[in-house]
């Protein structure tokens, strides 16, 4: 049995919003996409990618310290070998505390400070397996 | 505790079993048919009542309408014989 | 007790096992009274569900520290309604919670089935058994529930304080109502390729399932994203997060298959698109369910951070590959009568709508496995943001929102010029009315402009599509205009529910617009008596004031809001701080109007009592809310079933399966 050909403007109409997804995709990532790296990477600055990156990590205990007059935040970010200064103004969330994993997003400046435009923080407890002797990963 | 488990275990086994020993009586029925299906039967007359609307409110055309209309009422047709299983 | 839990869920695994063994022989073999057995099998299983969750709820409420799954969940200080909700909170409770709903969902379907489509029973029950074993399996060897410790501790962690919150405690039941509930059509649809597919591969009774798991997965969102706005106190209500995206991958998938089962229906078309729908959704379910408890994907480490990701990813490609061979060994008999004749038909526009959908889904997919994707592409991890989502999702949006009006008002087969002019006469005009109107009064974001007329246009559509129907209807009946409404709109439910259901999706589209375009954002640091100007509004910030109680401290900052000298009342923004480790929340000021929110967080302060404050007017926000609740209405009218009984059922021959034993 054959089948009557779909007509040409149908198809020639999937094809467009497939090839305008297509594009829209591409620019997406151009704008933005930001490479993921770790502390021990931008330490050891010669791997660290350009442009802005996303770095993850824990929260150093007592590296925390917040300016309210200006709304800035500097604390200190490890991956359990290495440990790198943050610096970081705007709106921090609830969730960011001491011993907390945290996402930055921004650009490792030249005094070896990391700038930081994004600041998310993961919630711990939420869905994370309940188990009390589990180690947080650092 | 242990008894509990024991009789709950006891339980649960004998009813989900029971089919199985009174299966003595089917007879090896086979030949499955697909009968009419009901809800075949619901989305036809779905059909017709809102292609009635439709034409009634200019959305489709005359010749559209009849042919359409025709087919619909073939397919409750259809799915109503089923259901009543006539041909069986 | 615990060993009472640990022992139900095993049983029930093993029944489980049995039930799919059973199922399968039975189905293959024609014989009836192992797929009753099976069946009976299956009830079993929910019973013993019901009893370990039963035996967890008595643990949370009793503060039994002796479980771990407690003492993480529960502390003697919170609220008893929140040691219920712990149940759902954590991962070993989610998943409890996940094949409890199945198991409740499966003996609703089983009875169904029996009952009018027999031969569809093996199918069904095998399916449901296997995704009920596999989470079984997981409960009993992976995450068990029921972990205790010889020495509890005095006080347990307790909850996030975040998840503290009314709309936080229905999300997750609600979306996994939503999510469960993919699962039967699921089933159903596979049953129907087991047994020839020769009734549209099942998706006609398959459609039902999916509107209800629409309807729950639609709330959920919802419910996620009004938690998001008021607890989380960014002044959003979306991120583009993981877990968000998730939920909307099924979500757009279903809708998809709402419009596409339609077309089915109607014009015998698109059956073998439709049937892959269904898998999809359920595929999607599933790895949203993946997402959302092993965090993959947020997480900076390597792929699976714990083994649950793992055994979830190898279920998925199980069933994916299984469920997809047996698409692709019935692709023939799933051929639909009909093909596409027009390209500009009401069938063209839903084709059309479908493609789009899915695009839609396919970026958001895109950019949340993006990180893994990239690293295994390229070597390096990256990852893509919000601003990926919207720089790919609004267009397409547009497109869909374009669509949702022209669509319904398409006539089947094909459109003339003439209907074309009849129909969009006159909301065309009143897109392009609004537009210049809104110009005008000097709104200038075009693509706000655009947005705003084709809502206008669309709205246009729907409207007339009611006062026509309404006006037949009184021609026909002579019934007054407000009993012909009521009678319209009940005769056909589907249809002026959904266009109901599109009101709502007006209104959100709509507030997101307004919202996302033309909020304003000031960020400032206060002396006590000092005011600020956002957008229309004047705050003035009057002192901190300090007060401690059930173990946590709350700092509030005194607000007074202002419009064009008018006082408005008090706009007070607080911080909460829990003395038990570091934890704190927001609560935020927020005074909405229909027009816009205004929007405070207490950011921090000084000892000095200075108070930093971030302050938001987000237009247009309570337009979201309101279109959530109409399209949650829309779609409420359209599931409810005729009250024709169908007391038609399939006849099968004498011998094979009777449901009697049940």
């Amino acid at each position: 049995m054959t089948t009557p050909a779909r007509p040409v403007a149908f198809v020639t109409g999937v094809v467009a919003v497939i090839l305008a997804l297509a594009y829209l995709v591409y620019g997406g990532i151009q704008q933005g996409a930001t490479y993921w790296v770790t502390v021990g990477e931008l330490r050891h600055k010669n791997s660290a990618p350009p442009g802005p990156v996303r770095l993850g990590g824990t929260v150093v205990p007592g590296s925390v310290a917040w300016d309210p007059s200006h709304q800035h935040l500097r604390f200190a970010v490890t991956d359990g070998v290495d440990a790198i200064p943050v610096r970081y103004s705007g709106v921090v969330p609830d969730i960011f505390a001491e011993g907390r994993q945290v996402v930055v997003e921004g650009r490792l400046t030249a005094d070896g400070v990391f700038a930081a435009t994004t600041l998310l923080a993961k919630c711990p407890t939420k869905y994370n397996p309940a188990d009390p002797q589990k180690q947080v990963p650092g | 505790m242990g008894v509990v488990m024991a009789l709950l275990a006891a339980a649960a086994a004998a009813w989900v079993l029971a089919p199985l020993h009174a299966a003595a009586l089917s007879a090896g029925g086979s030949g499955s048919r697909a009968g009419g299906q009901p809800e075949r039967l619901r989305a036809a007359g779905d059909a017709l009542r809102d292609l009635e609307l439709d034409h009634a409110t200019g959305k489709v055309s005359e010749d559209d309408y009849r042919l359409l209309r025709a087919a619909y009422e073939r397919r409750e047709a259809e799915a109503g014989r089923a259901s009543r299983g006539s041909s069986v | 007790m615990a060993d009472l839990g640990r022992f139900s869920l095993l049983a029930a695994l093993v029944l489980a096992l049995y039930a799919l063994a059973a199922a399968a022989l039975g189905g293959r073999g024609r014989r009836p009274e192992l797929v009753t057995s099976a069946a009976r099998a299956l009830v079993a299983v929910a019973a013993l569900e019901a009893l370990a969750a039963g035996m967890l709820i008595v643990a949370l409420v009793r503060r039994d520290y002796t479980f771990a799954y407690v003492v993480a969940h529960v502390r003697d200080a919170q609220a008893l309604g929140y040691d219920l909700t712990a149940f759902w909170s954590g991962m070993e409770g989610s998943l409890l919670l996940w094949a409890l709903i199945l198991s409740g969902y499966t003996l609703v379907a089983v009875r169904s089935v029996a009952r009018t489509r027999p031969l569809l029973l093996p199918g069904v029950v095998g399916v449901c058994a296997g995704v009920a074993a596999f989470f079984l399996f997981m409960l009993t060897a992976v995450t068990p529930p029921f972990v205790t410790a010889p020495f509890p501790p005095a006080d347990g962690q307790g909850m996030n304080p975040l998840l503290l919150n009314p709309w936080m405690a229905i999300h997750p039941p609600t979306l996994y109502l939503g999510f469960v509930g993919l699962t039967i059509p699921f089933a159903v649809v596979v049953a129907s390729l087991l047994t020839g597919a020769a009734d549209e591969g099942g998706v006609l009774l398959a459609r039902r399932w999916m509107l209800w798991a629409w309807y729950c997965l639609s709330m959920g969102l919802m419910f996620g994203a009004k938690w998001s706005y008021v607890v989380l106190g960014w002044g959003g209500y979306w991120a583009w997060d993981p877990v968000e995206n998730a939920a909307l991958m099924p979500w757009l998938v279903s809708t998809a298959f709402l419009h596409s089962v339609l077309i089915q229906e109607r014009r015998a078309m698109l059956q073998q698109w439709t049937v892959v729908l269904v898998v999809l959704a359920f595929g999607l379910s599933i790895f949203g369910t993946f997402l959302t408890r092993s965090g993959v994907l947020s997480s900076v480490h390597s792929f699976t951070q714990s083994p649950l990701g793992g055994y979830f990813l190898g279920f998925l490609a199980l069933s994916m590959v299984a469920a997809f061979a047996l698409v692709a060994w019935r692709w023939e008999a799933l051929r639909s009568e009909h093909t596409l004749e027009s390209a500009l038909s009401r069938e063209s526009a839903f084709l059309l709508n479908n493609v789009v959908f899915l695009a839609v889904a396919f970026a958001v997919f895109l950019g949340t496995v993006f990180p893994v994707l990239s690293e295994v592409v390229t070597g390096r991890r990256m990852n893509v943001g919000p601003p990926f989502f919207d720089h790919v999702v609004t267009p397409l949006g547009v497109v869909l929102l374009l669509l949702m009006g022209v669509g319904p008002l398409l006539p089947w087969r094909r459109a003339s010029a003439a209907s074309l002019r009849t129909n969009f006469l006159a909301p065309g005009a009143v897109g392009i009315l609004l537009a210049l109107g809104l110009l005008v009064a000097g709104m200038r974001a075009p693509g706000a402009v655009l947005a705003f007329a084709l809502c206008g246009f669309v709205a246009g559509t729907v409207i007339l599509e009611f006062v026509r129907g309404v006006r037949v209807r009184r021609a026909h009946q002579g019934d007054g205009p407000v009993r012909a409404l009521a009678a319209l709109v009940l005769q056909h439910r589907r249809r002026y529910g959904g266009y109901i259901v599109h009101l709502g999706i007006l209104l959100l589209f709509c507030g997101v617009t307004g919202s996302s375009v033309f909020s304003t954002q000031r960020l400032v640091t206060l002396r006590a008596g000092e005011a600020v100007d956002v957008g229309e509004y004047r705050v003035r910030y009057d002192g901190l004031r300090q007060s401690t109680g059930s173990g946590a401290l709350v700092i509030t900052a005194a607000l007074r809001a202002f419009s064009g000298g008018r006082d408005l009342g008090p706009l007070d923004a607080r911080r909460t701080l829990f003395l038990t480790g570091e934890d704190s929340t927001t609560e935020i000021g927020l005074r909405s109007t229909p027009r816009d929110d205004l929007y405070v967080t207490l950011v921090g302060w000084t000892a000095g009592g200075d108070a930093t404050l971030r302050l938001l007017v987000n237009p247009l926000v309570l337009w979201i809310w309101a279109g959530g609740l109409v399209l949650t209405a829309g779609a409420a009218i359209a599931m409810v079933p005729d009250r024709r009984p169908a007391r038609v059922r399939e006849i099968a021959p004498a011998g094979a399966w009777s449901p009697g034993g049940l």
